[in-house]
């Protein structure tokens, strides 16, 4: 399995990522939000094609991206909305499992950021978006609501191996581990810690 | 890219070091794997989902190389060289870095997160948005470096100095510092204070605590 951060180059604020096999063939992209010629470049230089694209959540992220890809690949969108300014999408919810391209895809809920949030987990990596990055849970709301943001955080993150690597969709990618032990925001309150 | 095989032993949760079945902990013959290893970097050229976590480094000339997807989780460096090398998405989370120098360098999207970097030297290298987020670092030197967008949340930062350094959007929050400096530097396009909802994150310097 191959990891493209594809906004690493261009020093863009926000991530995009490919995830492709160790061959030629079907790729996932997940979160674009921009389509550039050096991203053009690593999708057809590795011999790959975008078959599907997954949207952790839509509203936060610039569409015409998606617009461009669309026209160049016959490619499939995942979210939690039925259509996304007019594209049709194979909608998805937390608990779901897709199979695409030969990747299990897990789709883990994340209602206390936003209804229409998800996270997708594929083998050790999990594609966060905007609910978080490295040290921080997002602010999104009232004091409480980020309090069971959180919560959920914390509590989807310790099902998983601490080896596994996030990709938020802004700032640096970080690892379960690394966030469960050292992010303020995620302590654990019956630990002592203050959130 | 990424390689994400688990280490053969079921009681075991690391990743196979690479061109293993195991992970480096539980490899029948560790010196023999770090003599190959070492063999490889010391000659230099391109590294692709190299994972040679757990392992410690010692005394090593790193010449021109490039990292991609590389894992080094609680390695240990000592004494080691790195020059003309370019680090993109590698983890060195809860790595141990003592007198380790980076010269002519760069970072991007790489994972420092709980490492500890003592007599830590960085020059003249780029280190765009990289998470440094509860590393310790004592005696570290970031000479002539690009930190832009880098974060630095809760590290502990003693004797540590920022020369000529751009730390533009870089996250120094929630820090313990003794004898921090940023000569020449631009603390003040730093974020020193938690983003609040209301100003969208606050420039400058803030409150430390020590």
């Amino acid at each position: 399995m191959r990891l493209y951060t594809l906004n690493v180059e261009q020093q863009e604020t926000e991530n995009s990522y490919l995830l492709a096999p160790d061959n030629a063939g079907d790729a996932i992209l997940v979160d674009p939000t921009s389509f550039t010629v050096s991203m053009l470049r690593t999708v057809e230089d590795n011999r790959l094609y975008i078959r599907s694209i997954l949207l952790t959540h839509p509203r936060e992220l610039r569409m015409s991206a998606i617009g461009t890809i669309l026209k160049v690949y016959d490619a499939r969108l995942y979210a939690t909305y039925p259509n996304i300014h007019g594209y049709p999408t194979t909608r998805v919810q937390g608990g779901d499992t897709l199979e695409l391209g030969g990747f299990e895809v897990s789709v883990l809920p994340l209602e206390e950021y936003s209804r229409h949030a998800v996270m997708f987990s594929v083998s050790s990596f999990l594609f966060c978006g905007p609910a978080m990055s490295a040290g921080i849970v997002a602010e999104n709301g009232t004091q409480i609501e980020r309090m069971l943001l959180a919560e959920a955080l914390r509590k989807q993150f310790r099902q998983l191996s601490p080896q596994t690597l996030l990709f938020p969709l802004h700032g640096p990618p970080s690892t379960i581990e690394a966030e469960l032990t050292l992010n303020i925001d995620l302590t654990d309150p019956s630990d002592g810690g203050v959130l | 890219m990424f390689d994400n095989r688990p280490c053969e032993l079921s009681s075991c949760d690391d990743f196979a070091a690479f061109a293993r079945s195991r992970c480096f902990r539980h490899l029948p013959d560790t010196e023999e794997y770090r003599a190959e290893i070492y063999q490889s970097l010391q000659a230099g050229g391109d590294f692709s989902g190299l994972n040679v976590s757990q392992m410690p480094f010692v005394n090593l000339e790193i010449p021109q190389s490039e990292f991609r997807c590389c894992r080094f989780s609680r390695s240990a460096f000592r004494e080691i060289q790195f020059r003309d090398c370019r680090f993109i998405n590698c983890t060195f989370d809860f790595a141990v870095h003592e007198e380790v120098r980076f010269t002519d360098c760069s970072f991007v999207h790489c994972v420092l997160s709980g490492a500890r970097l003592q007599s830590f030297e960085v020059r003249s290298s780029e280190l765009v948005e990289n998470n440094f987020n509860g590393c310790h670092l004592s005696n570290a030197v970031f000479d002539d470096c690009d930190l832009t967008r880098s974060r630095f949340i809760g590290a502990h930062l003693f004797d540590t100095e920022f020369t000529n350094c751009n730390v533009r959007e870089a996250y120094f929050i929630d820090i313990v510092q003794n004898r921090l400096s940023f000569r020449m530097s631009n603390p003040e396009d730093a974020f020193m204070a938690r983003p609040s909802a209301n100003s969208g994150g606050e420039l400058g310097y803030a409150p430390i605590h020590t």
